[in-house]
């Protein structure tokens, strides 16, 4: 079954068509990677399946259920976990603040009842264990208390991707944007270890990313963008083979 | 008991004691003066410090709050307890009225709004002479007399003894409000907003649901501050709530340290002083005053609590 699907997607900002009639869909429990040259509207197709940004034209649909017009914090809500490009943590607040956030409700007014009724111990007992288990299993036990505006950007961004793995509720499709970025090896490596373990606990992946390697190796669907347009899907394979892909990327009358 | 709890314990002593050393002379009236405003300083913290939300028109809504509360005991004979209640209310009233639109905007613009409409309301206090008295003020707002209470009996705040105790439980609750208040679900929200709007959008939180509601809670406690600040004073005049008063709670949030929960209070303490010693000196205190924005914005963004109290560790070693 598909878990996502989008229909003709279609956006404009002024004359300029950003994204133009893509389709694609998601089969559950799949790692599916959006890949394209710079300006090929991957960030903006984020955007439409998020809420963030109103599609001109065209539909999605989540667990069958269309989603395009809700507002971004209503996806959310329904299971889709965004990470962004540039690192989307909160600086300021501590290691465990980042993960209390991420776990705890989102309404106001169920927020200021516990606020009422309880204060400061008002994280009930499982929620501080799964946070804990998440500190253990990503090696950020150590820096709990540290403010995240300390930490390396790659540090940054695999807490990130730990936030997404405590967020309530728990998000069924991970969009990732750009997650290893700015990252060193190792940190890639872990960061697709916890990709790995959430794989196995049945959850599906979006991602976007330049790092051809990583993703090569882990994706399972590929869909190539160029100018807001599909120009290519397939099995990794598939996509290396392709020649329009090639010279989208180095241009005319260049053999990789 | 821990250790570290003693010197709150000492703390709260001193707030009750203090009247006894003060007695009915200035140095209680200063005591008043610097918990009222300590209300002011923390719930505007709320906004600035926590949430990110620089507003100057805290002073308007502290002037909401006092004119509405000596208009209600004065001309329609409200009790003391209701017309503060009634003040407060019809503070959040105007302060949901206001953030609806003015949410709309973002960063510097919004600021630009919050002055606009400190300077509105600001023009208001000044032009409407048949509700505010106008340039001349609001004279003879009653002392709370004769409130009756249900486990005290009746108690009255006519003097400045009495009157610092019942300034002095409002700051208790409020303060220990804004505490439970920051380290709750909510304070999270609150803060996880200042640093990423767009992320804690994302994960599936209304921002502007948030920033409503701090913003109401806060201008209703600079409502009920104004109507404690009236009632003491018997006494209100657009000057007491002026731009230049914003400006002031502004200062002394930053001065303190935003996003420190001691800071403001001691911002305010720190500024009270600072005016006390600079009494006669109108110009110079105005000078002073700009000087210190700038030296902390440029040197101290924390504020001065945080670096006092590190040094102060340095200077007096064995304890944390």
């Amino acid at each position: 079954m598909a878990l996502l699907q989008v229909q003709n997607l279609t956006k404009s900002f002024g004359g300029l068509t950003a994204v133009n009639k893509v389709s694609f869909s998601i089969e559950e429990k799949s790692i599916f990677g959006l890949i394209g040259p710079n300006g090929s509207g991957k960030t903006v197709i984020f955007d439409c399946i998020t809420g963030y940004q109103r599609p001109d034209q065209g539909r999605v649909f989540f667990q069958d259920r269309e989603i395009s017009g809700k507002r971004p914090n209503q996806i959310a809500l329904q299971g889709v976990g965004r990470s962004f490009q540039l690192s989307g943590v909160f600086p300021k607040l501590t290691v465990y603040q980042n993960l209390i956030f991420s776990v705890q409700e989102k309404t106001l007014g169920r927020n200021f009842l516990t606020t009422l009724r309880s204060g400061g111990g008002w994280l009930p007992k499982d929620l501080a264990k799964r946070i804990d288990q998440v500190l253990e299993f990503t090696g950020f036990q150590r820096v709990r208390e540290e403010i995240v505006a300390n930490l390396p950007y790659g540090q940054q961004k695999i807490l990130e991707f730990a936030s997404l793995m405590v967020m309530n509720p728990d998000p069924l499709l991970y969009m990732l944007d750009e997650p290893f970025a700015g990252l060193t090896q190792g940190e890639i490596a872990s960061y697709l270890s916890l990709m790995r373990e959430r794989r196995e606990k049945g959850r599906t992946f979006l991602l976007v990313e330049h790092n051809m390697r990583a993703l090569m190796e882990i994706c399972d669907f590929i869909v190539v963008l160029d100018h807001g347009e599909k120009i290519a899907e397939g099995c990794p394979e598939e996509i290396q083979a392709n020649k329009g892909v090639v010279e989208a990327y180095l241009g005319h009358g260049v053999v990789a | 008991m821990r250790r570290s709890s003693w010197k709150w314990v000492l703390l709260f002593l001193l707030g009750v004691l203090f009247p006894f050393i003060g007695q009915e002379g200035y140095l209680t009236h200063m005591a008043i003066t610097i918990l009222i405003f300590s209300i002011l300083a923390s719930s505007l913290n709320l906004l600035m410090g926590y949430t990110g939300l620089v507003s100057i028109a805290h002073g308007a809504f502290f002037g909401i709050g006092a004119y509405t509360s000596g208009i209600l005991m004065m001309r329609a004979g409200f009790p003391f307890l209701a017309a503060l209640f009634m003040a407060t209310a019809f503070t959040c009233l105007i302060a949901l009225g206001l953030s609806i639109p003015s949410f709309r905007t973002k960063g510097i613009y919004y600021v630009i709004v919050t002055i606009a409409f400190q300077l509105i309301v600001s023009e208001i206090y000044d032009g409407w002479y048949a509700m505010t008295g106008g340039g001349l003020g609001l004279r003879g707002i009653p002392k709370p007399g004769q409130i009756s209470l249900p486990v005290l009996g009746t108690l009255s705040f006519t003097s400045k003894f009495s009157y610092y105790y019942l300034a002095f439980i409002f700051a208790l609750v409020i303060h220990l409000g804004i505490a439970r208040l920051i380290k709750s679900p909510v304070g999270i929200s609150l803060m996880a907003i200042r640093d990423n709007e767009t992320k804690a959008l994302m994960m599936g939180l209304n921002p502007l649901a948030y920033k409503v509601f701090v913003f109401v809670l806060a201008s209703g406690l600079a409502g009920l501050a104004g109507s404690l600040y009236a009632h003491y004073l018997e006494f209100a005049h657009p000057d007491l709530f002026s731009f230049f008063v914003s400006v002031d709670l502004f200062l002394m949030v930053m001065l303190g340290g935003a996003g420190t929960f001691f800071g403001p209070p001691f911002g305010v303490f720190i500024l009270e002083m600072i005016r006390e010693v600079l009494h006669e000196f109108v110009a110079l205190r105005l000078f002073l005053y700009g000087v210190m924005l700038v030296l902390i914005i440029i040197f101290l963004p924390e504020g001065l609590l945080k670096p006092l109290t590190s040094l102060a560790k340095r200077f007096v070693p064995g304890r944390t």
